[in-house]
């Protein structure tokens, strides 16, 4: 065993020995020599493990191949190139650069009108900033021009998700669409409702959105929760109490509850018009909300401060709509405000000559026996005129056409025109019976209204029972003035008014009007009664004849359910004022109707009004006083109208009481301050109490407001006399005298 | 020292009786065919996996010849691989969930792979493996979470650079907006140009070169590096082609040669990436001891390597470089991708005397086995035949 160690050693001995010559190259070296067994190791003191380990390196190290290197290259530059590319990339494309880019190129897209650039750029600034979602509005917008609603709903997407948040702003657009084009999304009432919510539930107290859904709880009749939606909103927003104060209005709320809204509606605009004092939408809010706070005054002062400030259209319109609602207000209170209202509505057709309201409210004033100078309605008649001849022109605007000429005093050209509607609308057959008879043609109107009636009859007798054809028989009687005809007609129906209350409330006013029209017949008053004519007395035979025409009527007036301001009431009324004031047979009968009538309570006002009215208009000042001085406290001392007049008969009456009348005068100012006829009657008492130049400043005012009335010029000359400036006087003087030439020249005429 | 069991060693007659058990696992993955199809026709709507079908042919292909010539030899942690994949498939058919069963399916070639442990590299099955871990990927949801964020990481850096070329666009889940037209990006680096691609190109190449287990892992890392830039790459210029050019990249013809432009340059890059690797890993050369008690090198590393245990160098570190590290030289020629040897003196792979005595009683349980393997194929024909009417029932549904 050890024999065969030994042998193996030695042959182990001489492999090294041959590999170490094979290493040296067969040369010599300090190896030569050295014993094979001794340990001879480089690293002697380190033990077998790190010896092993630093030889492993070092022959790691030295037998590296490093052409394997070479391949490499390609490589290398691959990945230099992409890290270059990428920092590039990241440092000159940073979100606020994107921005910037896409905004310019989106203004480049929308100047070109280049719509797949503008889509492009509108997407891309909505991925950079989705929480702004004006971009998908506007993309949204742009698809709509396009007529691609499904995609403008895409756009805005995850901005109206009913459940998840999302815009404000973007689900109003849509709402907007919604509603102003209600096809265009197919969205339903409960997907509407959801938006809105979701709107108030991310934008609390949101106007439009409160607006919105109160404005379509209200388009469903769900009056409660319209009102609970705005009130809502009016906790955040007070301005939005004025849209709370119309609803209220519109529902019949409790006055103290009207009346504090209408208080919260004042301050809430006023707080805003501090801010934006020149923003026409809250100029016209605020004036609304001042009118329905009972304060119209204010509201025209502000109406008119703007619209002398800005001279903008908008203004106007407001302007001319708060002068025809005053006026309209005005005229219901007294028909003694009719030269008032007519002024007032002149300056709103001026302000806005297309405003119909105030032209047809102009027509009602003019049957009061109103002035109105033609050449004042002269624009709107000719932009009226030019809406009937175009192509897509109403009924409306021609019979419009025809009102305004009828206004002017142009009865021919009136009753041509509305001849050409009459085959389609036979309704206005005694109008233009009316505006014939106005124009000098009666026996053309009655042989046209002739003609109608055999024809209406023909029809009658094949259909006794049609109410249609018995109403258009009455109206074309009435035209032929046929009164008794029309009562035998309809007596029948109408025996009993009191037991006739379903019946058609227009055959009703028929039946009212005939039976005044009968009594102008039986009191010789038919014909004298077109202006306003006082000296015009009913003739009464006896007492008897005098309460069967009283019984006529006091019928009329209850045709129309002692509603007050009715024509036919205040026809009526004015008959019976006129039965008093002829002292008459009937002159007692007719004042006991009246008292009886004013202790109903509807017609109270009306009936002193008139009284009064045809006391000053007599000259009887002290049964004026009487009369005005139970108005006034009726209205309690807030109607300027009835303050004014009592002024005027207080001044007039003998012996003057001028002091008592300047305090009237004052209040009626205060009330409606700048009227034209409020400030005369004060430069009267002025003139009265001998304070010439505090009258010359009434008058001189007034004439500035209305220059054509001869005896607001009469005064001034007086004025300026008492204060020795004798050209001036003569001067108004000759005013004067000419008005008064022009208005006889009228009279003759008509 | 323990010494490798010669081929011939194996008798005749056991080895025909094992043929028995040969064909118990391919039955049972043929049982479950139809569930790698269902989960390949479901990847195929995936751009970045659409290409896989193709890959997996291939793929299978290569692996059936590497193993399919050595013999197998069945241990218990085999058959609990086994068990293991009937256990995901009764779970895939619960949840109706092809990927699941595609899991099992892995498990059971896993073992089939394992089993053939004594002729075939370690590094041989790791690559099965990781090749098999890249076919499979991760669950639906957790894959296309990693997708999701692939393609915007992608997306992000070439906007970036198209943005600073000047390039007004902007990406969405639509692909790439440009004022003319909108292009679905996903595909100028999908399909052959994917990373997955490139990551299975890796494992083949690694496969086929016998790199270690380290290597294999060094170049996966670089592949992914490399199919980030690629897929910028691809998404960049694709997206300036089609605004200079108009020609589409993303699809049809022009599409397949662009992907596959670029799948050469991926490639092109892991080969270079390898030799970098390589150069950090090639074998150590072992050392004879000189008289003087120096080393020197005994020769070429591949001779060393081959001549394990006459060359040992007895440097522990050096032969532990040499086992898990350094490659193995091929053994692939370049008409056939079949081994054209196998060398059972591989060192990594040469079976331990536990291994042996394992074999001898292997030998010795014949007897039984040739009872026991009859009944077992009864047994995997039924279940076999079971889950395929399983298989058609739930995906007949759930594709119903």
């Amino acid at each position: 065993m050890d024999e065969d160690q030994d042998s193996r050693g030695r042959e182990v001995n001489r492999v090294r020995r041959r590999r170490v010559r094979e290493f040296t190259g067969g040369q010599n070296s300090f190896l030569d020599g050295v014993q094979p067994f001794t340990q001879l190791s480089p690293l002697p003191n380190l033990d077998k493990s790190r010896r092993d380990a630093a030889e492993a390196a070092v022959n790691w190290f030295y037998s590296r191949d490093l052409s394997l290197f070479y391949p490499s290259a390609p490589l290398l530059l691959a990945v230099t190139l992409f890290f270059l590319a990428s920092g590039w990339g990241e440092t000159n494309s940073d979100p606020s650069t994107r921005l910037a880019d896409f905004k310019d190129a989106l203004q480049l897209a929308i100047q070109s009108e280049d719509h797949e650039q503008q889509h492009l750029c509108l997407s891309a600034l909505g991925q950079i900033e989705p929480s702004n979602s004006s971009y998908a509005i506007q993309e949204a917008d742009l698809y709509l021009t396009e007529n691609r609603p499904t995609k403008a709903l895409q756009v805005l997407g995850r901005y109206v998700d009913p459940v998840r948040s999302g815009s404000p702003d973007a689900r109003l657009w849509l709402l907007r669409q919604t509603l102003n084009n209600k096809d265009v999304f197919g969205l339903t009432r409960e997907d509407v409702l959801t938006q809105l919510h979701a709107v108030l539930r991310e934008s609390r107290g949101n106007r439009e959105a409160a607006r919105t859904l109160a404005r379509v709880y209200m388009m469903t009749r769900e009056w409660q929760l319209a009102e609970c939606a705005l009130q809502d909103a009016a906790n955040h927003s007070p301005d939005l109490n004025l849209n709370l104060l119309k609803l209220q209005i519109v529902l019949e709320r409790p006055e103290e509850i009207r009346s504090e809204t209408a208080r919260l509606a004042v301050a809430g605009l006023e707080a805003l018009i501090a801010e934006q004092p020149h923003k026409q939408d809250v100029i016209t809010r605020l004036a609304e909300a001042y009118y329905l706070n009972g304060d119209p005054q204010a509201a025209r002062d502000l109406l008119n401060r703007s619209y002398q400030r800005d001279n903008d259209e908008t203004l106007a319109r407001s302007l001319s709509r708060m002068e025809t609602m005053i006026a309209e207000d005005l005229i219901k209170k007294s028909a003694a405000f009719c030269d008032v209202v007519c002024s007032g509505l002149l300056r709103a057709i001026e302000l806005n000559p297309r405003n119909l309201r105030a032209i047809k409210a102009l027509l009602d004033v003019s049957r009061m026996n109103c002035v109105i100078p033609p050449d004042r309605l002269s624009e709107s008649l000719e932009f009226y005129r030019q809406r009937a001849i175009a192509s897509d022109a109403t009924e409306q605007d021609v019979i419009t056409v025809v009102w305004l000429h009828d206004l002017r005093g142009e009865y021919e050209e009136a009753a041509d025109l509305l001849q050409k509607q009459l085959e389609t609308s036979p309704q206005f057959l005694r109008y233009n019976t009316e505006l014939l008879i106005k124009a000098g043609s009666g026996g053309k109107a009655s042989l046209l209204a002739e003609s109608e009636l055999a024809k209406i009859r023909r029809k009658q007798g094949e259909n006794p029972g049609d109410i249609r054809l018995k109403r258009q028989l009455a109206e074309i009687l009435l035209s032929l003035e046929r009164p008794s005809e029309v009562i035998e007609l309809l007596a029948e129906d109408f025996s009993n008014v009191e037991m006739a209350p379903t019946a058609d409330t227009a055959v009703l006013a028929l039946y009212g009007e005939a039976l005044v029209e009968y009594f102008d017949q039986q009191t010789e008053l038919s014909g004298l009664i077109l202006q306003r004519n006082v000296a015009a007395m009913p003739k009464v035979s006896d007492r008897l004849h005098g309460r069967r025409l009283i019984r006529l009527l006091t019928t009329a007036i209850s045709t129309v359910k002692g509603e007050a301001r009715n024509p036919i009431a205040m026809e009526s009324i004015d008959r019976l004022v006129r039965l008093v004031m002829s002292r008459s047979p009937a002159a007692d009968d007719a004042m006991r109707t009246l008292n009886s009538l004013r202790a109903e309570g509807s017609c109270s006002l009306d009936i002193l009004n008139t009284l009064s009215a045809f006391a000053l208009d007599l000259k009887r000042y002290d049964e004026a006083v009487s009369w005005l001085e139970i108005a006034s406290h009726t209205a309690r001392n807030s109607n300027p109208g009835i303050l004014n007049n009592l002024a005027i008969a207080l001044v007039r009456s003998q012996p003057a009481k001028p002091v008592k009348a300047l305090e009237y005068a004052n209040e009626a100012i205060r009330l409606m301050p700048d009227h034209a006829d409020l400030l005369s009657t004060r430069g009267e008492i002025y003139i009265a109490l001998s304070d010439w130049k505090k009258a010359e400043a009434d008058l001189r005012k007034s004439l500035a407001l209305r220059s054509d009335r001869s005896k607001v010029h009469r005064m001034m000359a007086d004025a300026l006399r008492g204060q020795g400036e004798l050209d001036q006087a003569r001067h108004h003087q000759n005013q004067a005298l000419k008005l008064e030439r022009g208005i006889a020249g009228q009279q003759a005429a008509l | 020292m323990s010494q490798a069991v010669p081929v011939d060693a194996v008798p005749v007659d056991i080895e025909s009786k094992n043929k028995h058990r040969s064909v118990l696992l391919p039955l049972l993955l043929l049982a479950q065919l139809p569930s790698i199809v269902w989960f390949t026709l479901q990847s195929t709507a995936n751009p970045l996996v659409s290409s896989f079908p193709f890959a997996l042919v291939i793929v299978g292909w290569i692996t059936v010849r590497h193993f399919i010539q050595a013999r197998e030899r069945w241990k218990f942690e085999h058959l609990l691989l086994v068990f293991f994949n009937i256990l995901f498939f009764v779970g895939a058919m619960f949840r109706g969930s092809a990927w699941l069963a595609c899991v099992g399916v892995s498990f059971s070639i896993i073992a089939w792979a394992l089993s053939r442990r004594d002729w075939i590299p370690l590094r041989t099955v790791a690559a099965v493996a990781v090749l098999l871990a890249l076919m499979v990927r991760l669950p639906p949801y957790v894959q296309s979470a990693v997708d999701q964020s692939w393609h915007s990481t992608i997306a992000s850096q070439s906007s970036a650079i198209l943005h600073a070329a000047g390039f007004l666009h902007f990406v969405d889940v639509e692909g790439v907006h440009l004022a003319e037209q909108v292009v679905d990006d996903r595909y100028f680096r999908g399909g052959a140009a994917s990373p997955w691609v490139l990551l299975l190109t890796c494992t083949g190449l690694v496969m086929f070169l016998r790199r270690s287990i380290t290597h294999h892992f060094l170049l996966l890392a670089g592949t992914l590096g490399i199919g980030l830039m690629t897929s910028v790459g691809a998404t960049v210029f694709g997206i300036m082609m089609v605004h200079w050019t108009g020609i589409d990249f993303s699809s049809g013809t022009a599409g397949v040669f662009w992907r596959l432009d670029w799948l050469i340059a991926g490639v092109a890059m892991i080969w270079c990436v390898d030799h970098i690797v390589l150069l950090l890993c090639a074998p150590i050369p072992l050392m004879g001891e000189t008289v003087t008690g120096r080393k020197v090198p005994l020769g070429g590393a591949d001779e060393i390597i081959r001549d394990s245990e006459e060359c040992k160098s007895g440097n522990s570190f050096t032969d532990a470089w040499n086992r898990w590290v350094a490659p193995l030289p091929p053994v692939y020629q370049v008409s056939s991708l079949a081994p054209a040897e196998v060398k059972l003196s591989e060192r990594e792979d040469s079976p331990t005397e536990n291994d042996a005595a394992s074999t001898q009683d292997f030998v010795s349980r014949t007897e039984l086995e040739q009872v026991r393997s009859a009944g077992l194929l009864g047994l995997t024909s039924v279940v076999s035949a079971l889950m395929l009417i399983v298989q058609f029932v739930q995906y007949f549904r759930v594709g119903g």
